[in-house]
């Protein structure tokens, strides 16, 4: 029977198993769970947000039910944190595995496959079945936090260039401002471009499930992997169901990760089927507009500085009571994104 | 698209190469002489050691386009093939086929020096993500699936020639004399790579554990290496076997394990001499425990228990029940070490094992085999390859082998698995023609081939359930409701070669 | 029957399903199997059936399914239906 591991001591037989599997034991989980047979360890597995993780079975005991039984615990105990998907990082030979519980391969590449259960990517297809038009179709992935002057002209140009330009604005909620207040601010921004689509980008560009270094700070190492993983899954889902060829960057000159991830870009979309066009930057002051420029000008409290870096759908919204409160989180924020 | 004596379409030619299509499982006869290869002579003072596996590939003159072979006795704690793929790749070479004796589910990371062209084709089965994704036409790799014995043939008819075989020894010198008994790698027999030894054009012995001269015992010799490699490690030995296969303890498959040991005491064959072959699954070797029983209790003394050998038949060696296991691959710890001890514990190569182009192969001589099956239909073919969701998941092995040579093939297999009916009207993929499967095994009840009447007669006298398979069949939907066939594109991803090279099915690209 | 909240019954474990039962605006049916291909149909017909029965017109209902039997999908499907019908 698979119970949840609380005292130090089970955590620690939980640890162990782990270890051995070759997995890295992660401190960060909502719930760490395990079974035991004859008071050893056999099987464990956590639950960090909507992702499974340092899942472990010992090896005489992989051929049973215990992979079945761990995912139950874990998936019933995310079930009142209303998830719609549960995601997991495992080695391409597992996949099998996995996949006869219902999770459905989403990439695998290299040493890492990633599957998802939940079915929530054929839920978010089919809610934006209407949009998925062909043609010569764009798209960019944006943080927006939050719309910028920058960002407006990007996709400006960009939806020139194409018949249907989509906009995912990345819904993970680690930034300053809410995802709620980004996509919204995007969507006043672009009012005005009858060809743009602005979407969720739910969890399938930059969230935490394919792209967590995104969101940590600077110093923090990032890994190829994800970011590989990350354009895979836009390559090989995304991109064929809205018919998009063409994906839009802005020229980076500031964030390392920004920078590895249009690297990345370049060497892997075109493969399959997707042109990569960077386009430059607005500059303001001769230095390109960013939304770090927007933070620290807010921080600052330079209104003009702020009107010319922001278009007035956004500065209405900074300038109201309802951003009180992010004006205030700024003065503290210290993140890149 | 032609179709062969089953009724299954297959195409005129796959990857360049004309197809036979299956007529049936014993009159095509070989043509021709066993291919060799180059002499080559080395003189006193003259070394085969090189520094690393990229040195080997350069030695053997590994060029685009060419074939490469590793053997899978180290099965999913094997680190070679994947190594020999980074350095082929490192070296930009391009358009290799791989034609190992099998590839596991750990073998799946090279598919990204697949995507990248650097292997270009599969010329052996498959277990795992490769065949998933082949099947769902999101990776571009012709796949021909072998049996055991059926690979022995290609190698040594020619058919597949091996320009460079990379053979993992456990245990080895730097003359290339191995065995596969020792060291952190052992894996026991070493039978699937004695035919590489034997037939590819250079071969590379590559170890974790080079060994004083000579390496001692030899199961493949000095004579036959060209180079030796010295690497770090061969693989995770705690993946390479089994620490012990265990009988099952699910009701279902017990009951099932007692039929079949049930029919082959009235098949007649339960006599001295007996010999017999299971595989390392829960009801075979439950059926093992079984039979063992009544071979004590009758003081019957088998002649030979073959094929991938457990600890179970180590046991059944050592208490006198048999005179001898032929060993081409070791399933766990306890066959490990009795390989490397026990004197009548016989290491045989694949040809011996199961090469239907040879003066006769072991599995001529089974008096009963026990195998396994994802489907059956109601003509008793069998299919171990494609799963329910229609992909190419497993590999052959000796299936279609065993059940041609011994005299009782017996599928043993639950009747339902996940509401998965086990008889159909015509299996997904045909892996073993039924006119070599005699009989088979649920817990609800056993159906002879109709070949076998007098069987029947006899399994009815003994009071066993046997029903006829399409009553079997019913009776099976009747709890499960009737399933409805997969349907697949029109696209070959895959041929399905018999043990004489015929082409007995092939897997397409499954519809979306 | 009036769904009032969510709830969950079943297992992952073969032969079983998992039932997602929570209120909606109208009547919305997921399902995933193992065997979809072979049995979509049947599994469709049978939680068609108990939703009927129950006469539950607005719920979403969504099962993963890995094989099992009808009377396995009644049993995990009416349990959940039941204390989904149950202030919590």
């Amino acid at each position: 029977m698979v119970v949840e591991l609380i005292t130090q001591g089970d955590i620690g037989k939980a640890r162990a198993l782990i270890e051995r599997a070759g997995l890295r034991f992660e401190e960060e989980f909502d719930v760490l769970v395990g079974a035991f047979e004859g008071g050893e360890m056999v099987a464990t597995g956590a639950r960090s947000g909507n992702i499974l993780k340092m899942l472990a079975i010992a090896p005489e005991q992989q051929e049973g039910s215990l992979l079945g039984e761990l995912v139950t615990e874990l998936v019933r105990s995310g079930l009142p944190l209303n998830f719609d998907s549960f995601f997991v990082f495992t080695r391409p030979m597992h996949v099998s595995s996995f996949e006869a519980l219902n999770f459905r391969l989403l990439v695998s590449h290299g040493p890492v496959a990633l599957l998802e259960h939940g079915n929530a990517l054929s839920r978010y297809f089919a809610a934006h079945r209407h949009l998925a038009v062909t043609g010569e179709n764009g798209a960019v992935v944006m943080n927006c936090n939050p719309f910028t002057r920058g960002h407006r002209y990007l996709i400006e140009k960009a939806a020139g260039s194409v018949d249907r330009l989509f906009v995912f604005v990345v819904r993970e909620d680690r930034s300053a401002f809410p995802f709620e207040v980004r996509l919204r601010l995007v969507r006043e921004g672009v009012a005005h471009l009858p060809n743009v689509h602005v979407l969720d980008s739910s969890h399938y560009a930059v969230s935490s499930v394919t792209f967590p270094a995104y969101f940590l700070k600077a110093s923090d190492p990032v890994s190829q992997l994800q970011i590989e993983i990350d354009l895979l899954l836009f390559a090989r889902h995304i991109a064929p169901h809205f018919h998009i060829s063409q994906r839009f960057i802005g020229t980076e000159p500031y964030c390392r990760t920004t920078r590895l991830y249009s690297d990345a870009m370049k060497r892997i979309l075109p493969g399959h089927g997707v042109n990569v066009c960077e386009l430059d930057r607005l500059t303001v002051d001769k230095k390109p507009v960013s939304a770090y420029r927007v933070r620290e000008a807010i921080r600052r409290e330079a209104h003009e500085t702020l009107r010319q870096l922001v278009p007035d759908t956004t500065m209405n919204y900074l300038l109201s009571s309802e951003a009180a409160a992010i004006r205030e989180k700024l003065v503290t924020y210290d993140r890149r994104h | 698209m032609v179709r062969n004596s089953l009724g299954r379409l297959i195409p005129e030619s796959f990857n360049g190469k004309n197809v036979i299509p299956f007529s049936d499982p014993f009159s095509l006869q070989p043509k021709g002489f066993r291919a060799s290869r180059p002499l080559t002579r080395l003189n006193p003072g003259q070394k085969k050691l090189l520094p690393g596996l990229r040195e080997a590939i350069q030695a053997a003159g590994l060029k685009d386009g060419m074939t490469i072979s590793t053997h899978h006795h180290l099965r999913n704690g094997d680190a070679l093939l994947a190594q020999v793929v980074r350095e082929i790749d490192a070296l930009g070479l391009r358009d290799i086929r791989i034609a190992s004796s099998s590839i596991h589910p750990a073998h799946a990371e090279i598919i990204p020096f697949i995507e990248k062209g650097v292997i270009s084709a599969l010329e052996c089965g498959v277990n795992g993500l490769i065949g998933e994704l082949v099947s769902r036409g999101e990776l571009s790799c012709p796949i021909t699936v072998r049996t055991h014995g059926g690979r022995a043939r290609a190698l040594i008819s020619g058919e597949i020639p091996v320009d460079v075989a990379f053979i993992a020894a456990p245990c080895c010198d730097d003359y290339g004399n191995m065995n596969g008994y020792y060291g952190p790698s052992a894996c026991g027999s070493l039978g699937y790579a004695q035919v590489d030894a034997q037939h590819a054009r250079t071969v590379v012995a590559v170890t974790d554990n080079l060994v004083p001269y000579p390496a001692s015992p030899v199961s493949i010799p000095q004579t036959m290496i060209d180079y030796v490699v010295r690497i770090d490690t061969l693989g995770d030995p705690k993946k390479i076997v089994s620490t012990t296969t265990r009988i099952t303890t699910d009701p279902v498959g017990l009951q099932i394990a007692k039929y079949a040991a049930q029919v082959i005491e009235a098949a007649g064959v339960l006599c001295d001499g007996f010999s017999f072959q299971t595989g390392s699954g829960g009801i075979s070797l439950a059926v093992a425990d079984n039979v063992r029983t009544l071979m004590r209790s009758a003081g019957i003394k088998g002649s030979f228990g073959c094929g991938g050998i457990t600890g179970y038949f180590v046991d059944m060696l050592e208490e006198g029940l048999f005179e001898t296991l032929f060993d081409v691959q070791c399933f766990d710890l306890k066959a490990v070490d009795s390989i490397g001890r026990n004197r009548h514990h016989l290491e045989i190569s694949a040809d011996m094992y199961a090469n239907p182009f040879n003066a006769g192969a072991v599995v001529n001589r089974l008096d009963a085999v026990i195998l396994g099956a994802t489907e059956v239909d109601v003509d008793f073919n069998v299919n171990v390859n494609t799963e329910s969701n229609g992909y190419l998941l497993h590999n052959t092995g000796g299936h279609s082998d065993t059940a041609a040579g011994a005299r009782l093939a017996i599928i043993v297999a639950p009747s339902i698995r996940g509401r998965l009916p086990i008889v159909r009207d015509a299996v997904t993929t045909v892996t073993t023609p039924g006119e070599t499967v005699d009989v088979i095994v649920t817990e609800r009840g056993i159906a002879v081939n109709p070949r076998h009447q007098g069987l029947r007669g006899e399994l009815l006298r003994r009071g066993l359930p046997v029903k006829d398979i399409r009553q079997l069949q019913e009776e099976i939907y009747h709890i499960t409701g009737r399933p409805r066939p997969l349907e697949f594109e029109d696209e070959v991803v895959a041929l399905i070669e018999y043990r004489d090279g015929s082409i007995i099915d092939v897997v397409r690209k499954v519809k979306k | 029957m009036e769904i009032r909240r969510k709830v969950q019954a079943g297992t992952m474990q073969s032969s079983d399903l998992m039932v997602f039962v929570e209120p909606a605006e109208k009547l919305i049916i997921e399902i995933e199997s193992t065997v979809i291909k072979q049995f979509e149909h049947l599994i469709r017909a049978k939680v068609s059936e108990v939703l009927d029965r129950l006469e539950v017109t607005r719920a979403a209902v969504r099962i993963t399914d890995r094989g099992a039997l009808d009377y396995a999908i009644e049993a995990r499907l009416e349990s959940a239906l039941r204390r989904a019908a149950t202030e919590g």
